[in-house]
């Protein structure tokens, strides 16, 4: 494993350097245009009007959330294992609007959020723990803060799924429904995670 | 492989970082444990007649469409459902019944105006809010101007983002309000305004008017 002091190379960020640096850029960059869509009035107002051009902007902020929510964490996961970096993607866009503005609610986005915060986190690590036991999952130093770090927002997307259970109305049906289903997917890797972890305390006479 | 089976924490390292875990989560349920109630539900969709005459953006106090500017051009894109003449309270009053209920006003998305009959130009939207922050899988969307004294309402019910939103409903969110408001304490009128700004899916040019109750 290569090993340098810019500290890109920490195993909760991801295997390869390069590779964390993208994921880093894309987190900012993503968080940026967030910022921006919800500042827009402050930034961008003049005359009682917004320029035509800000409308792109607030397509363009959907899409990254979309691909940041669906996509992104489990794409990460699979190519540079860092369950840290693979939670975050999902959660930022809220991250950025909760710290600058206040608002928050346990909602069906959100609770989507944390479940796919679960899923890349869980993917991340079991990709690494294969990999570093060539075929066999093998923990390593930094696999029991990974999965601590994925296991809060895979607990937290449940206890949100099941909050909005008959509140979130019929049109969030479907986001409640693949939050069940990426919850199931996290919950299902996370045990395999655990149990390597606990099988690994007891072998070690460390309870 | 470390005396350790690779662990790389010692017993106490392993109990404080479950610790910390497990804080983390409980502040996050604290949070997160309030979550929007949405208002949704019991409306008939409305009819759409192609062939009727919207009433004039002068006839009434109250915007009548929605606009996309394009330049200095302006086009009507979706029709106002729900309006508040505001005799017995204020427009902040009519913001703070969805803020109340929980609903997010940032990001807005879209910048849209209406048409202010009081000073005869169309007017940014006043305030926006949304169920959602991102309206990833459908959603309840609200713009609302205040035009010559009087409150305009643009509700509708988001499709889920492909990446794009477009409308699911317009006859959903317009009951969605009135249930809303009428859980708030205000009066939904009996008798709806004919705007005859039919739209579709499902809007059929009837425009609920919603007042607060004289205490």
């Amino acid at each position: 494993m290569p090993q340098n002091n810019s500290g890109l190379s920490h195993p909760l960020l991801g295997v390869n350097p390069r590779l964390t640096a993208v994921g880093l850029g894309y987190v900012i960059f993503v968080a940026v245009c967030v910022l921006a869509s919800v500042w827009r009035r402050e930034l961008f107002l003049s005359g009682g009007r917004l320029p035509t051009a800000i409308d792109g902007l607030s397509w363009f902020v959907i899409f990254l959330v979309s691909l940041s929510t669906f996509v992104a964490p489990i794409l990460y996961a699979l190519v540079n294992g860092g369950p840290g970096l693979a939670v975050t993607i999902p959660l930022a866009p809220h991250l950025a609007v909760a710290g600058t503005t206040g608002e928050i609610a346990g909602d069906v986005d959100v609770a989507l959020a944390l479940a796919a915060a679960g899923v890349g986190g869980s993917i991340a690590l079991l990709r690494e723990m294969l990999r570093r036991g060539d075929g066999s999952l093998s923990l390593y130093p930094g696999a029991v803060d990974g999965a601590i770090l994925t296991t809060a927002p895979t607990v937290l997307g449940i206890v949100v799924l099941v909050r909005l259970v008959g509140v979130a109305g019929p049109h969030a049906t479907t986001g409640l429904q693949i939050t069940a289903v990426l919850s199931v997917l996290a919950v299902a890797s996370l045990l395999a995670v655990w149990s390597q972890i606990l099988l690994t305390i007891s072998r070690s006479g460390f309870c | 492989m470390s005396e350790d089976g690779g662990l790389g924490t010692s017993r106490r390292g392993f109990l404080a970082r479950l610790g910390v875990g497990g804080l983390g989560t409980t502040t996050g349920v604290a949070l997160l444990w309030d979550r929007p109630a949405s208002p949704a539900g019991g409306a008939d969709s409305g009819t759409v007649s192609a062939d009727t005459e919207p009433i004039d953006e002068s006839d009434e106090p109250y915007a009548v469409w929605q606009y996309r500017r394009s330049g200095d051009d302006f086009s009507s894109t979706i029709p106002i459902n729900v309006v508040c003449p505001l005799e017995t309270a204020s427009f902040e009053d009519v913001t703070d019944v969805f803020r109340d209920a929980g609903w997010y006003t940032r990001p807005e998305e879209y910048a849209r105006y209406a048409w202010n009959r009081g000073t005869n130009q169309y007017r940014l939207q006043d305030w926006a809010a949304t169920e959602t922050q991102f309206g990833k899988i459908g959603r309840h969307h609200i713009r609302c101007w205040e035009t010559d004294g009087t409150a305009s309402i643009q509700a509708h019910v988001d499709t889920r983002a492909a990446p794009g939103h477009s409308i699911k409903s317009h006859a959903d969110a317009q009951r969605g309000v009135e249930n809303l408001f009428e859980k708030a304490g205000w009066q939904v009128e009996p008798d709806a305004l004919d705007f005859g700004n039919d739209s579709g899916p499902d809007h059929d040019g009837l425009v609920s008017v919603i007042r607060k109750e004289e205490s």
